[in-house]
Formats: C-alpha cells, structure tokens, sequence
C-alpha cells in the first residue's frame, strides 16, 4: 500500500490551474522535500493530502483512501504551517495538554524538553510569540504527535540561524526514533538537503522531478571549458543553461544524454563540476533562456 | 509500516465537544452581560396604567419573560454564526478533527450553551423580582412566579432553534456555492412564512409550539451536517 | 542534545553525500579506527554522526559492500572484511596515482615538455625528498 497515491490530480480555483494531471507516489516512511517556486503548487497539493480541499478531478488516496474529511486520515495526518493556530484562552502549556488530549502517540516529555531549549515560556499565548518562537512551537508540536504522516510547510520560516540548525537534527532524531513519513516544503533546499531522503519538483502545477536526493543531484552536470572544444559536444546533448566568456563556455547539461568519458573530456581540457541540488533546480524550471542579467542588459 | 490509529468519531466528536465547550465560555459571560444590560438596567416594565374613577388610581406594572427569551435568542443566533467564522474553524483543523466531526461538536455545545442560557434567563429574571422588591420596594401579585416546565420547554426550543439557524446560515456560507443559495432561499422562505402566520401560531399551546420548533431545530442540524460534510477549508 | 552532535563532519555540496560517506568509511578503515571483522556503523549511526538520512548513509554502506570490503552477517549487521585495509589501499593507490600521473603527462604536453624531460624531472623529485 502506497502511502499516498496521487492518479491524474487536477485542482483548479476559478480559472486558474493550480495543479494539472498530477500523478505521483510515496510508497514508504520517508523524509520528502517539496520543492517549487511560489504559487507552483505545493500548498494545493499538500492542502489535497491533509484532506482539507477536494481535487477537481483525478483521485488522492492517503493510506488507501480518500483523505477528504476523513477522520481516520485526520487521525494519522498532521499539518503545519505558519497559520496553526489555538483558542486566545490556551497557554503554550495548554496546548500540550490539548494536543496530548487528542493525539495518541503525543510525546510529552520531548516537547517539554524541546521547547525549554528553544528558551520558550509555557505561560505564554501563541499569538503573543514572535515569528521564531511561533515557528518553533508549532513544529515542536509538529513533532512530538508522532503522526504517521507529518506535513511540515515551510516550518523554519522565521526561525534565526542556529536554532534553524538545531531543529532540522530534532527533525533527523525524531525520524530515526519514531520513523514516519514526513514531507518538508521550504525555499532553503540547501540547509535541509543532507536530510532529505527524496525531493519532488514541482512546477506550475506539475511535477517536473521525483528522485532519491542523489539520482536527482546527478540529472544535469556542469561542463567548463574553451569554447571550441565544447560547441561540438553541446551541439550534440541538451543544454539548460549557457555563459561564454572570453572564449570558455560554461553549459549545463543533461547528464543522461552525455556519452563520452569523463577522461576524454579532460583530454579536450574541459572539466566536469557537480551541482548542487538547489541549482539543479533551478535550472529544471527556469523559463528557456531567461536570465536576470537579460533585464540590466 | 507504522501500525496506523484507529480512531472513531464518537471519540473526537467527544473530545472537541469537552474543550470547545470549555474554551468557548466568553460567549456565555457576554450573555450574562446582556441579560443584565437588557434585562433589568434598561428595561422598563410590561406596562403601566393609570385608571382613575372615584378619585381611586391603580397603578400596575406587568413584568414578563419576553425581554429575557429576545435577548438569549439573539444571543444564540449570534454566538452560532461566530462558530462558523474562519477563527474558529481553523482552530479545529489544529488536533484531529473532520469538518463532520467540528460540525457535530459545535451542535452539542450549542445545545448545552441553550440549557445554561435558559438557567441564566431564569436567575436574571428572578434577580429582577428581587431588585423590584428590594430597590422599588412594590409589592406583587403574583401570577406566576413559578415558571412552569412548558415555558422552560418553550425558551429551551426557542433559544435552539435561533441556534440552529444561526448554524445553518454560517455553515452554508463557507459551502460549496451550490448549496449556498438554496439555503439562504429556504430560510427567507420559513422566515416570511414564519411571520404571516405568526399570530395563529401563537395561539397554540406552550407544548405544541415547543416540539415545532425542536423539530426544526433538528431539521437545520442535520442540514449543516449534511453541508459540512461537503464544505472545503484552508487555513489562508 | 548537543552531545552526540560533535562528531558532526563537514560534506561538501557537489560531491553525492553517500560516496563521501563510503570515502570516510575507508578512511577509517586505512586509519586503523575500523578494524577487520569489526562491526562497522550502522546507517543509523552514520545518519546520527552525519545529520544525513540513513537511507543516504546506508547507500554508502552498500557501495563498500559491493566492493567487499564490508561483509554482512544474518542479523547481527555489517562488519569489516579480513583484508578491506589492504585492499583499499591498493584501489587508491592505483587510483589516485593513475589519475595525477595522466594530469602530470597533460599538463606536461601543454606546457611543450618531452617526455624524457619529465622522467629526469620526476627523479630529481624523488632524490631531493629523500
């Protein structure tokens, strides 16, 4: 049984399209990174997930079946974001005690010792904490219900640096000691790579990768060299991204549609780099040939 | 593969029930509030007549329970529209719930809401007796200072039904489009019916004019339900 | 928290996390910290030492597997081969060195030098680091 399994997933607001023809799989407990630009797509996929909004067309099925006002998929399914929010009456304190109320695998004590290290005070209300410290607390609470499948949207937003750090390892511990499938969107790929197990790429209202981190990495590789020795080799794959200077051309290209060695090309002088994933995916959804420099030229 | 939880909606409906119950309590001080405000400071009494014939002039006031039932019935209205306000309803998305679920929850609370505030309308109204013979010092006939269990039935009923309808009306704005407009119909339907007959539906007995109003107040239960069941929501 | 974090190994961000991780396992091993028919980490252990997913650490374990320098043993996990030392050490010999000889012979080519020129230059390396 896949965990959730999207067939042919459309949803649309009005007339605009928000997501199209989606289909995608995550078959066991992982760490899933979801990637995208702004208004690509993540929140309306996430949102059909959690069972919140229905799809206009095409089918989710969240443990085997329709997470649209399920409470069997709602007892399973926590999502949050920068919009949880509790009754004005609760203290920090009460909101443990609501969420270990309803939540059966509710871990107290980790969130009694989280929150003392994030420095929180329990006496506080949620809507008198700053933006870190809301952060903080809501993926604290995040964390500690132990849902089978934890829907984590941009959790870090607001949170400074170290503690940042701090909470993606309480991430990676929480995941080894309670394994669950746990999908992460940010705009911070970089930070949260090392953790991640899978990431699915979407882009304007579709998925355009879905990879083991690694395998992704690998889909397009950086060659540099003089401009001559290249032109052949460019000619012959597919190019996402193009600079020449001074007679030496820098390319990205699709590593799949590369067939020579990596000796024969330093024979030629031209050298090979990996990429990060964050570029990766940016040269995956970047319009053809657009450029910011383009706009100063 | 984690075992998953099992959970029924008896149970959470239980739950939510408990703490919105507990967490919602502002409402009944607010018409603690009114019922004072309204009740006994502004209010003036039934009516007063002078008589006069052989230089002898009674005055007489009459004292009733309707300013009591108008403002706890406007109250309920008010306090269920406000439960159906985006505030509210994200709040439940924050522990395991289902629209079904928040729905049926919110019917219970305002169920048990209308109990205490026919408690609250009673002492109110007995707490005006006392100012009367305390402060204004006049003396009663009384007719009925003992409230019979059919007008208690009656306030009951009445309280719910605004109740339900203020359910009803909230939940169907937040629906999907299609139900939205055959709802408000409905309702300006009942309600312009409601008001033609309004006087011969009074002359019915206490009793009668109580099961009516139960009974709608179950119709437009079920109709939220129904409407929840299909309402989408997000928390932007 | 803070206590098992110090171990924490910076990876760089182009080269894939579980060859880096194989890299380090064989470093280990050649530095004598992981002995032969010890057990070696787990992939939880790894992901812990690493902050990295154990799916991630455990690729890294099946590459050395593949290679046999770790062997597997029914449920107890994955220990060092007898002679994963040695062997190791003979891969990156031949490794390392066939690479920087083939850059040393390039970038000699370009720089117009003959190929005795750089044999006479090699030795002259070889007496003067003695």
């Amino acid at each position: 049984m896949n965990i959730i399994q999207c067939e042919d997933l459309s949803k649309s607001f009005g007339r605009r399209n928000a997501l199209q023809h989606v289909t995608c799989a995550i078959d066991a407990e992982k760490i899933i990174g979801i990637i995208g630009r702004n208004g690509a797509g993540k929140s309306t996929i996430l949102n059909i997930i959690a069972g919140y909004i229905k799809p206009t067309s095409g089918s989710c099925k969240v443990f085997n079946e329709n997470p649209f006002n399920n409470i069997q998929t709602a007892a399973n399914m926590i999502f949050i974001d920068d919009r949880l929010s509790f009754s004005d009456y609760l203290s920090l304190e009460d909101i443990l005690k609501f969420g270990a109320d309803f939540y059966p695998n509710w871990q107290s004590e980790l969130a009694y010792r989280m929150l003392d290290y994030a420095g929180l005070d329990l006496t506080a209300k949620h809507q008198q904490l700053s933006k870190g410290q809301l952060a903080t607390f809501n993926l604290v609470y995040g964390l500690v219900s132990r849902c089978a499948l934890t829907i984590l949207d941009e959790p870090m937003n607001g949170m400074d640096e170290a503690i940042r750090t701090d909470f993606y390892r309480a991430i990676l511990k929480e995941y080894l000691a309670f394994p669950r499938t746990i999908l992460i969107t940010s705009h911070h790929l970089q930070e949260m790579e090392s953790i991640l197990e899978e990431i699915l790429l979407i882009d304007k209202g579709s998925i355009i990768a879905h990879a083991p981190l690694d395998e992704f990495k690998e889909q397009l590789i950086s060659l540099s060299g003089p401009s001559d020795a290249l032109a052949d080799l460019l000619s012959e794959t597919e190019v996402y991204a193009q600079t020449i200077v001074a007679g030496m051309t820098s390319a990205i290209v699709d590593t799949s549609k590369l067939f020579v060695s990596e000796d024969l090309l330093r024979s030629k002088g031209i050298t090979l780099s990996h990429l990060t994933a964050s570029e990766v995916c940016k040269y995956l959804t970047s319009k053809e040939g657009s450029d910011i420099d383009a706009i100063f030229d | 593969m984690q075992s998953l939880t099992n959970i029924s909606l008896k149970t959470i409906v239980k739950k939510q029930v408990k703490w919105k119950a507990k967490l919602y309590i502002s409402a009944l001080s607010s018409l603690v509030i009114l019922q004072i405000i309204f009740g006994i400071l502004l209010s003036s009494s039934g009516s007063t007549s002078g008589y006069g014939r052989g230089n002898l002039s009674v005055q007489f006031s009459i004292y009733s329970l309707d300013m009591f039932l108008i403002v706890s019935a406007f109250w309920a209205f008010i306090v269920a529209i406000l439960f159906t306000t985006k505030a509210y309803r994200i709040d439940d998305l924050s522990v395991i719930s289902s629209r079904t679920s928040s729905a049926i929850a919110n019917i219970f609370v305002m169920i048990i809401y209308s109990f205490i505030a026919v408690v609250i309308m009673i002492s109110t109204f007995y707490l005006k007796v006392l100012e009367i013979l305390l402060v204004e010092k006049q003396s009663f006939i009384i007719e009925n200072l003992f409230i019979s269990p059919s007008i208690l039935l009656l306030c009951f009923s009445s309280i719910c039904l605004f109740g339900a309808i203020g359910l009803l009306l909230g939940t169907s704005f937040k629906g999907p489009t299609l139900i939205k407009v055959p709802i408000i119909v409905l309702l300006l339907i009942f309600i312009s019916l409601v008001s033609i007959n309004l006087n011969s539906l009074m002359m019915l007995p206490d009793l009668i004019i109580s099961v009516i109003y139960l009974f709608v107040s179950v119709l437009c239960f079920c109709l939220t339900i129904w409407i929840a069941d299909k309402s989408e929501v997000s928390r932007k | 928290m803070k206590g098992g974090f110090s171990m924490h190994v910076h990876l760089d961000s182009t080269t894939p996390i579980y060859i880096q991780i194989a890299e380090w396992l064989q470093h280990e091993i050649i530095a004598d910290r992981l002995q032969a028919d010890e057990k070696v980490y787990s992939q939880y252990q790894l992901a812990e030492l690493f902050n990295i997913n154990p799916a991630t650490a455990g690729k890294g374990l099946t590459i050395l597997l593949d290679e046999q320098l770790l062997y597997k043993k029914r449920g107890l996990g994955m220990f060092v081969a007898t002679d994963a030392k040695e062997r190791i050490l003979t891969k990156r010999r031949n490794e390392i060195l066939t690479k920087m000889a083939q850059e040393l012979v390039l970038e000699a080519k370009r720089l117009l030098v003959s190929d005795e020129e750089l044999l006479v230059l090699i030795r002259k390396t070889q007496e003067g680091l003695k």
